[in-house]
């Protein structure tokens, strides 16, 4: 059957399920290279999927479904790290792959990471959505809910203060 | 490409293999009512809306059977409104109330830059929900009435976009405002 006699709402219903399945593992690593928590960052994306669910009936453009996906599971993880961020949080947190991913990771892309987590989460975020997903400036403008300007200088700050902080 | 991007790229490609798979898509947990209650409300939602779908069905709907589709204007901004389900800690976990529904109509009636803006109720979302999902139990079985947000489209001028956000941002029961892309005459449900 193709698209053009399939009626509306099987279209519909598959292409809500064919965006989970191409792009619930992207957005989860995604999340968990923002966050370092496995567990929080699979509840980050499970929750943006259900908001997106929930609106499916109201997307005009599901072509931007995957757009607003991508901003919910960002949003999600800045209210999780501003969380972290009160009073209550230990001194330093070590991220994930510093305690559990020895074999995998090697010590130079152990100080990479590391250093990327002393970013602000912003700065972080951009340098996840150019160099991990590979998203173009307008798509990381896009999923950052900032202009295309502005996400073009926040990577460029965010490479020049990580360059920083690698230096030996 | 730079040293230090070459190694950003190659320590994120890295350390995102640790995640290397997901769970299914899990609709939420229904805690509020016990189980038999809950199955009973589903099919009793079912026998009703079903009833009522039977007419409203078609893409095209014929003059007199517009239910599912509101009356067509361009937008180019959504607000959706806060359900007990958002997660976005402004709502509190509570639908917006009809003081809030007050301070919207109120604040885009008298913005400038405000040309039009109509209310999508719950009740309209959530039949094209249930006709959109019409085949697939699970993903029916997954949202009950008032767990898809009603929500306003608004189309205002383009040099007032921003304005208009701003001024929407900051009133409660409004969960996000969404930019909408340019799509003259396309409206939810339409397949392209």
């Amino acid at each position: 059957m193709t698209a053009d006699t399939a009626p509306p709402r099987r279209v519909d219903e598959r292409t809500f399920s064919a965006l989970y399945r191409d792009h619930a593992l992207g957005l989860t690593r995604l999340a968990y290279l923002m966050l370092a928590d496995r567990e929080a960052a699979q509840d980050v994306v499970q929750e943006a999927f259900l908001g997106l669910y929930r609106r499916w009936p109201s997307l005009r453009d599901k072509d931007k479904a995957l757009t607003y996906a991508r901003s919910a599971v960002l949003n999600r993880c800045r209210s999780l790290l501003r969380a972290r961020r009160l009073p209550l949080r230990r001194t330093h947190e070590p991220p994930a792959w510093s305690a559990e991913s020895e074999a995998l990771l090697s010590e130079d892309r152990r100080q990479v990471l590391t250093a990327l987590h002393r970013l602000p989460p912003r700065q972080r975020e951009a340098l996840v959505l150019r160099y991990f997903l590979d998203l173009t400036e307008e798509e990381t403008a896009q999923a950052m809910g900032v202009t295309r300007g502005t996400a073009k200088s926040t990577v460029s700050r965010a490479l020049t203060a990580l360059s920083r902080h690698l230096e030996p | 490409m730079t040293p230090t991007e070459s190694r950003l790229r190659d320590a994120l490609a890295s350390a995102a293999h640790g995640i290397d798979k997901v769970p299914d898509f899990a609709m939420p947990a229904r805690s509020r009512f016990s189980r038999p209650l809950a199955a009973a409300l589903v099919a009793a939602a079912t026998v009703g809306a079903l009833t009522y779908l039977t007419q409203d069905l078609d893409p095209r709907p014929a003059p007199g059977t517009q239910a599912l589709t509101p009356a067509r204007s361009g937008y180019n901004l959504t607000a959706y409104l806060c359900v007990p389900t958002s997660v976005e800690p402004g709502c509190h976990r509570r639908a917006a109330t009809p003081a809030d529904h007050e301070a919207i109509t109120a604040t885009l009636t008298d913005h400038p830059g405000v040309e039009t803006f109509t209310y999508e109720s719950q009740e309209a979302v959530y039949a094209r929900f249930r006709a959109l999902f019409k085949d697939t139990p699970g993903l029916l079985r997954g949202a009950k009435p008032g767990d898809v947000p009603d929500s306003y489209r608004i189309q205002a001028r383009q040099d007032a976009l921003p304005d208009v956000r701003a001024a929407l941002a900051t009133l409660p029961g409004i969960d996000t405002v969404v930019d909408e892309p340019a799509r003259p005459g396309a409206w939810p449900g339409d397949v392209p």
